[in-house]
């Protein structure tokens, strides 16, 4: 069990940064550009770091050690069930790199983004911390620490959203502070129902005592608490109504992370639930995962088609997408859980990287407004973005030969093996309608004529604002042209998920 | 004692369930709040009264814990049970430990709520939150 303290760096280095980047920053003036690259420093430090881990974790288990590719670092040497501990699997590092990629792009929109909010000195701080409580989201392997994590990613997300430069911002920071505050709440009560029951906080050993069979009446309100908490984080059917109005009025930077990382936390949660600890209870979970996966599919894609505003579709979009995974989870079969995966992730880099290209159009229109009104033929001068944002939709819709088509194949193909066919087509039917939103903002977008009257189009260039969503739209056509590394990668992480005992003895050694 | 915590804990989990649904946000918040106690009660019944001493009590001058025999057994003693001594069971600290988290994470959110609400009071010139409702497009 050897302890990396590298696992330490993704996670603590923007924390650390967020201190710094508050050091550099200049009250009463609009110029922080130096805090700003300060900032991009911090998160590209950290995602490096999280892409170094996810190597190490990679070639240990292509070499067939799986259990070897659980990196553990025990904070202050306690050994387990003991002390605090972080856990990093293959799952996690997937989910972790793929999240410190995102918000680093996120900050590097940032530093050329002209909204107002950005030059605020408290901008870049907060946006560290969301990033760096993110990853330690899923670093953590131990649950108290992961509602610690969860706490300070939601504060500083409302905080982000609240100074947004969009007046009903305050609004839905007060209403995603009450729900999602109100959710975490629910993860302290499956806590405390936990260590009633089990007297430990460790991941691998709840899941060591959860194994042999016994279910006390706590366990089983702590599997609800647990699954309503993560509900509630990835905005999944019944509990989805904060997604549109939070993620819409918030910046665009930060949209562009809410939408597309900040819902995995849900997810990876989810995952963990049904992989590690309630591997008993996991076939009913499935199935209402699958049923709600499918009626958000339904919703979140009729919600985006009749929306009025470029981002809220993006929004609701992502609450459809966020179903096409619980299906693949809920299926249950190796197959279509590594179709989830790979949808998981290459979501996160499409979303993002259409979020920020609807934003580079909204700033150039006098409103500064994604409004379907007003956003008309704005980007009809800039065919560079259009096509971005083309390829991006294409990839959304699942087009080959971009990454969404490789999720997509993975995912129908887990269906095909579980025979689950209603599912299958109801999922394909309603994918279809994604086609039809996309197209439409694109041609109204960057093909129509702008509407005189409601906006004027500012002629200034377009700046670099457009350099992070090229550098994430290409990865996103790199992982459609060479998938075979992403697809043998989550192929590994799911054969490690399948056996709940590589995990726990790992984390506490020989049985 | 158990009785006592888990009937404190039912009432001040319905009353904060209750305010959280007002439409005053003051008294929203003030219902978040108590639904937090609530929580931190649960929490502290569910390892606290476990034992009969304290989890760690300093060495006195001759370096023996009071809670020490001389022969290294554990036996709850000056801590006014000398006369009937007993095998010790710690009370557990991690609980407590646990609890001043949450309540410092209680309390953070619960000024950045009160923070935000005020901002929104000055901007609304209401706390009704059926006036504050410009999200409905």
């Amino acid at each position: 069990m050897p302890n990396n303290p590298l696992v330490l760096a993704p996670v603590f280095i923007p924390l650390l940064f967020a201190v710094l980047t508050l050091g550099v920053a200049r009250v009463n003036t609009n110029n922080n550009t130096a805090q700003r690259y300060v900032a991009l420093l911090g998160s590209a430090i950290g995602t490096a770091f999280a892409l170094v881990i996810l190597g190490q974790n990679w070639m240990i288990a292509q070499a067939g050690d799986a259990q070897g590719a659980v990196q553990v670092y025990r904070l202050g040497g306690w050994q387990p069930p003991y002390g605090i501990i972080f856990t990093v699997d293959l799952l996690s590092s997937i989910f972790a790199a793929m999240s410190s990629v995102v918000v680093t792009a996120g900050i590097l929109y940032a530093v050329r983004c002209k909204d107002k909010c950005v030059t605020y000195p408290a901008f870049m701080p907060l946006f560290l911390c969301m990033g760096g409580s993110l990853i330690g989201c899923f670093y953590t392997g131990d649950i108290f620490t992961l509602f610690v994590f969860l706490e300070l990613m939601v504060l500083s997300s409302v905080v982000l959203v609240a100074i947004s430069d969009n007046k009903l911002g305050l609004e839905a920071a007060i209403k995603y502070l009450m729900i999602s505050a109100t959710g975490t709440l629910f993860l302290l009560i499956g806590i405390a129902a936990l260590y009633a029951t089990f007297s430990t906080l460790n991941f691998a050993d709840i899941a060591r005592l959860l194994q042999t069979g016994e279910r006390p009446l706590l366990a089983q309100a702590a599997t609800v608490m647990l699954g309503a908490v993560f509900l509630v984080k990835s905005a999944v059917f019944p509990f989805h109504f904060w997604q549109p109005d939070f993620h819409t009025t918030a910046p665009t930077p930060v949209h562009s992370v809410l939408s597309s990382v900040v819902v995995k936390v849900g997810v990876y949660g989810l995952l963990r639930m049904i992989t590690l600890l309630f591997t008993e209870e996991a076939a009913l979970i499935n199935q209402i995962l699958m049923l709600l996966g499918i009626v958000g599919i339904f919703f979140g894609s009729l919600g985006a088609l009749q929306t009025y505003d470029a981002k809220r579709m993006l929004a609701y979009s992502t609450f459809g997408q966020i179903g096409f995974i619980l299906v693949g989870i809920g299926w249950n079969n190796p197959i279509a859980l590594i179709g989830a995966i790979i949808y998981a992730v290459n979501h996160a880099f499409i979303k993002s990287a259409m979020l920020m290209l609807v934003g580079v159009v909204s700033s150039r229109n006098t409103m500064k407004t994604a409004k379907i009104k007003h956003i008309a033929g704005v980007g009809k001068p800039f065919p560079l973005v259009g096509i971005l944002y083309f390829l991006g939709g294409m990839a959304l819709a699942g087009v080959p030969p971009l990454n969404g088509f490789i999720s997509k194949l993975a995912l129908v193909r887990g269906g095909i093996e579980t025979h689950e066919w209603l599912a299958l087509g109801l999922a394909v039917a309603a994918g279809m309608i994604t086609l039809l939103y996309v197209t439409r903002t694109y041609v109204l977008m960057f093909q129509q004529q702008p509407n005189a009257d409601s906006a004027t189009i500012k002629e200034k260039g377009m700046g670099d604002s457009a350099f992070a969503p090229f550098l994430l739209i290409s990865l996103c056509v790199l992982l459609g042209i060479f998938a075979t590394p992403l697809v043998e990668l989550v192929t590994l992480a799911v054969s490690q998920m399948s056996d709940p005992y590589i995990y726990i003895r790992a984390v506490l050694g020989a049985l | 004692m158990n009785i006592i915590f888990a009937i404190a804990t039912g009432i001040m989990f319905g009353l904060g369930v209750f305010q959280l649904l007002r439409r005053d946000l003051i008294k929203m918040a003030m219902g978040f709040y108590i639904l937090f106690t609530a929580i931190n009660f649960f929490f502290l019944a569910v390892g606290v009264f476990d034992g009969n001493v304290p989890a760690y009590v300093a060495p006195k001058d001759d370096g023996v814990s009071p809670l020490y025999l001389d022969n290294g057994e554990v036996v709850a003693r000056d801590i006014g049970m000398t006369d009937n001594p007993q095998p010790a069971r710690p009370s557990d600290p991690l609980v407590q430990a646990l609890l001043l988290t949450a309540i410092v994470i209680s309390f953070g959110s619960f000024a950045l709520l009160l923070g935000l609400i005020n901002v929104a009071s000055v901007r609304f010139k209401t706390l009704d939150s059926d006036q504050v409702n410009n999200l409905k497009a």
